[in-house]
């Protein structure tokens, strides 16, 4: 077991995912290690069209036991299903400045969202959903409309390969955008630090609401940008819009955090009075926890 | 509170090291690009206000280390009262033990009273442990240590001084003291004094000061305003018709006025009295005049005493001692010639003072100017002053050989250019004792006398010649002088180059000439400061004219003349002089004087020998002004002279304070290491 979880972990660890490169070999280990951390897989169809039979095997869901056949034969077969696309998922990847930060011994927050957004694409095209991909700053900057063929994937792939984060973040006006474009009702996973005014993200996931899309946002931050873990004498510079601030991390640490907390918890109940899905997710922390978030959403539409 | 190295207070100026820091502050920061810069900014103004009184409160602390490192360099101390079981007191007690301490009024004595202080002094400070120097002010004669009881026993001992005051003895021992002492050793001084101008004026030319731990004082005053009148100077003025001719000088020095009988008496024998009526600091001068009878003339010195009568709260300046040496030679007449009065006048001043006369009791000085010469000024006088060899001698050259023929002495000086016909012309009679030639103009200096060339020469006396073989004239810088012919009887001293000399003596019959090789404005100097022109003069003038009165005062040494034959009546080269008849102080001989050092008591001084030689010893001069000085002066006069090492000086009356020295170096080191502590600690907090 403990072999098992620490494979598992191999494979979700950002860092190690990015040493991998390719974006394919990552999106794939993500998810294969994500399966294998959670065999046996409960997750396996989700679709009502009848394909085929197997062999019953421990841990298989009773209400999938083909009962006639097992009445004919006195064995216990299982009922697989042709899985169907039924669901459009937009991956909304937040591609500002403010994204290419990165602490030192973690991954940069453009990183981490783009092995969390391949993963995604690539279990969610294994289960024939429709995934579209959208790279924004202050205005979209890519958009991928949502297909449900595997082939589909390459293209995911690539435009999260070549998305460089530059730019403010307008969060608003892209969830607007973005609303208006998708129609047809779906999931919306918001991959993005929000770092933007707190009305701006409410006005616009709202939006999202009213067209009856399920939301799931995976607040990506830092560990520096939760902890301000920083020594000595630090000059910051914003990243997006450049300001400058001298400062004694030790001294403000404490006050900071507090101030984040607040933001986060506000965000948090935002969401939460809005049945919007949100996940904090740190960038030192392995893609499993996200992975998992989607799937529970996924499987309560099923 | 007190430093023992104050200077280095002068390093808390580092102070503004910090300041300069804070002002200046140029931080490095490390530039790391940041997101959430808004949460930054927004924790940052909470913060800032707290982390400027942080940031004050760093630089104060710094400021405060750096105060106190200077601080703990000047090595810090207080006085803290402490128990005083567990401390060494050093007690020195001056006590003023002068003449005006007797002053007594009825029953009433300064002296008593200064007793019965210093014993209550030393009672409330019995301890064990305790120390007690008494020092007597005027003798300056400090005993060894005692115990509050023995000290008690020496106390007993004391009797008036009669020196002057001084703090040598006291100042030795304080320091030694002061160098040995421990942490709980506290060096205290006592005073007690009345405090008057005399012991005032004798503190306060103390040149040194001295630290102490307490410093205290008690004034000892008459207890009513003190009468006392004193005769504050006698003099001898003159011994004419076997009539001793005398002044006196009375002062009031006391408070009240007073009306005295003053009279002079040598034994039975009075003077004429005169009734004096003074007010407060009044002085008046009185002329008295003894008969001398025929017995008395035989005598060498006379022992006369003014006094003043009847007595008041002071005795001991009531009565005013001289020994009179009567003049029996015949009065000699001196005549001075010179350019102008400023020659003569030197001449003149140098005389009277090497001479050691300034009454004229037995010099009688006439001063001429070259063109108011004439025959006549030679008749009446023995001795004659040239400043410079001039024309008018030459012309007048028969009357100076018959004045030398005579038995007269005359001594030329080379003042300016010399006449040189006039020379030929005296040189040729013998009247000077050689002929100057050729002027050399540089700095010279005599080669001393050689010490027997001269002994046989019957040109001058013996004694004064000896005294003359002590004296250094290598020590008499000369501007000039003239390479001269010696006349072949002349006698040559004090060898300047192979054809000069300083001094050129020759006799002419009865009289003696001597030509002394330096110009008399080049002999200022020489005249009046250089011991070897008192031995010409000497020489000149003969060993028993010199000074005809002894007084002396109690702090000065006695200096008797009796002359070069008086110990070779002594079957010991030394002598004692006598006070009374339990009082006696060895005398040292010097030359033809008897030397006593001082100090001495009120009254007269004698030999033992015969013929017995007097002085007369009388009160230092004010010391019995009894005059009360303010508390203000004798507090900034004794503070000057003792340093307490408190900032404050505390001086208490009869009282005493018992203080330990304590080191503030630990406490300071303790401070010094929380500051740093606490500096660390919101520097960590602050990350700085």
């Amino acid at each position: 077991m403990i072999k098992t979880r620490r494979k598992q972990n191999k494979y979700l660890d950002p860092v190690m995912l990015g040493k991998l490169k390719n974006m394919e070999l990552i999106a794939r280990c993500a998810v294969e290690g994500f399966y294998t951390g959670l065999h046996p897989s409960p997750f396996h169809g989700f679709s009502v069209e009848y394909s085929d039979h197997r062999d019953y095997q421990p841990g298989d869901e009773l209400r999938y036991l083909d009962w006639k056949t097992f009445g004919r034969s006195d064995k216990l077969y299982v009922k697989q299903f042709q899985q169907e696309t039924n669901v459009n998922v937009y991956i909304l990847l937040d591609s500002s400045k403010s994204m290419a930060f990165g602490s030192e011994g973690s991954v940069r927050k453009i990183n981490y969202a783009s092995y969390l957004s391949a993963a995604l694409c690539y279990m969610m095209l294994k289960q024939n959903d429709s995934v579209g991909l959208a790279t924004f700053a202050q205005d979209i900057m890519q958009w991928i409309p949502p297909r449900s063929r595997y082939t589909h994937l390459h293209q995911l792939l690539v435009a999260l390969e070549q998305n460089e984060p530059k730019g403010q973040t307008y969060l608003a006006q892209v969830l607007h955008t973005i609303a208006e474009r998708s129609r047809r009702r779906g999931i919306v996973i918001l991959i993005s630090d929000l770092l933007d005014d707190v009305e701006n993200i409410k006005s616009g996931l709202a939006h999202l609401k009213y067209l009856k899309h399920d939301v799931i946002v995976f607040h990506t931050l830092d560990r520096q940008e939760l902890e301000l873990d920083y020594e000595g004498q630090i000059q910051f510079e914003d990243m997006e819009s450049k300001s400058v601030i001298r400062a004694f991390p030790k001294s403000v640490r404490k006050t900071y955090r507090k101030n984040v907390k607040d933001f986060l918890d506000e965000v948090q109940y935002s969401a939460g009075i809005s049945e919007i899905d949100y996940f904090l997710t740190n960038t030192s922390e392995p893609l499993n926890k996200a992975l998992l978030a989607y799937l529970n959403r996924r499987r309560r539409l099923g | 509170m007190g430093f023992t190295q104050f200077l280095f207070m002068l390093g808390s100026l580092a102070v503004a090291g910090p300041i300069m820091a804070h002002l200046f502050n140029r931080t490095r920061y490390k530039r790391v690009p940041f997101t959430m810069v808004r949460f930054l900014e927004l924790s940052h103004k909470q913060t800032q206000s707290r982390r400027r009184i942080k940031d004050m409160l760093i630089l104060l602390l710094r400021c405060a280390i750096i105060c106190l490192i200077a601080f703990l360099f000047t090595r810090p101390f207080y006085y803290s009262s402490i128990p005083a079981e567990s401390t060494t007191d050093i007690h020195f007690l001056v006590i003023d033990d002068s003449l005006s301490m007797t002053c007594t009024q009825e029953s009433d004595s300064c002296w008593d009273r200064m007793l019965d202080a210093a014993r209550q002094y030393i009672k409330k400070n019995d301890r064990p442990r305790n120390v007690f120097y008494l020092y007597s002010a005027t003798t300056g004669f400090l005993g060894s240590r005692h115990t509050a009881q023995s000290a008690q026993s020496e106390l007993k001992q004391l009797k008036p001084g009669t020196g002057r005051t001084e703090l040598l003895a006291l100042a030795t021992r304080l320091n030694q003291e002061y160098k040995s002492k421990g942490t709980a050793d506290n060096i205290n001084v006592f005073v007690i004094s009345d405090f008057t101008p005399s012991f005032i004026d004798t503190m306060s030319k103390q040149t040194q000061s001295y630290t102490v731990n307490e410093l205290g004082y008690q004034v000892i005053h008459p207890q009513d305003e003190a009468d006392n009148m004193a005769i504050t100077h006698g003099d001898f003025i003159k011994f004419v018709d076997n009539k001793l001719i005398l002044s006196a000088t009375i002062t009031n020095h006391g408070y009240v006025s007073g009306r005295r009988l003053i009279k002079a008496a040598i034994g039975s024998l009075n003077s004429n009295e005169y009734f004096i009526t003074l007010e407060p600091g009044q002085s008046e001068t009185k002329t008295l005049t003894l008969d001398i009878t025929d017995s008395l003339k035989d005598k060498t010195v006379l022992p006369v005493e003014l006094s003043l009568t009847p007595n008041d709260d002071l005795l001991l300046d009531d009565k005013y001692s001289i020994a009179v040496n009567i003049n029996k030679q015949r009065e000699k007449k001196v005549l001075l010639l010179g350019d102008n009065y400023e020659q003569t006048f030197l001449m003149k001043t140098a005389l009277e003072t090497l001479s050691g006369s300034s009454h004229q009791n037995f010099l009688t000085v006439h001063t001429l100017n070259f063109d108011e010469f004439s025959a006549a000024s030679l008749r009446a006088i023995d001795i004659l002053f040239v400043s410079r060899i001039h024309p008018v001698l030459a012309r007048h050259s028969n009357q100076l050989k018959q004045f030398l023929k005579a038995g007269g002495n005359t001594v030329f000086f080379t003042t300016g250019d010399l006449d040189s016909s006039a020379i030929t012309e005296l040189f040729d009679k013998g009247i000077i004792a050689a002929a100057p030639r050729r002027k050399v103009e540089k700095i010279v200096s005599p080669k001393p006398i050689e010490p027997y060339s001269f002994s046989d020469d019957n040109i001058f006396e013996p004694a004064a010649l000896s005294i003359l073989n002590q004296y250094k004239p290598q020590a008499i810088p000369m501007w000039s002088y003239y390479q001269s012919l010696a006349a072949p009887d002349a006698l040559t001293l004090c060898n300047i180059d192979p054809q000069a000399y300083l001094i050129y003596a020759k006799p002419l019959e009865a009289g003696r000439t001597m030509l002394i090789n330096s110009g008399i404005d080049d002999s200022t100097s020489a005249l009046l400061k250089r011991p070897i022109i008192l031995a010409l003069c000497r020489l000149l003038l003969g060993p028993q004219q010199s000074i005809s009165t002894f007084s002396f005062s109690t702090d000065e040494d006695i200096v008797l003349p009796v002359g070069s034959n008086f110990w070779d009546r002594m079957s010991k080269k030394e002598t004692y002089i006598f006070y009374d008849e339990k009082n006696k102080k060895q005398a040292h001989t010097s030359g033809s004087h008897i030397v006593c050092p001082a100090p001495h008591p009120v009254g007269w001084a004698r030999t033992i020998s015969q013929p017995v030689y007097y002085a007369g010893i009388c009160p230092i001069e004010k010391e019995t002004l009894l005059i009360r000085s303010d508390t203000e002066h004798v507090e900034a006069i004794l503070g000057s002279v003792f340093k307490t090492t408190e900032s404050e000086r505390k001086f208490v009356e009869a009282s005493v304070v018992f203080k330990q020295k304590r080191e503030l170096d630990k406490y300071i080191v303790i401070l010094l290491l929380f500051l740093i502590i606490l500096d660390m600690t919101i520097a960590n907090r602050m990350q700085r």
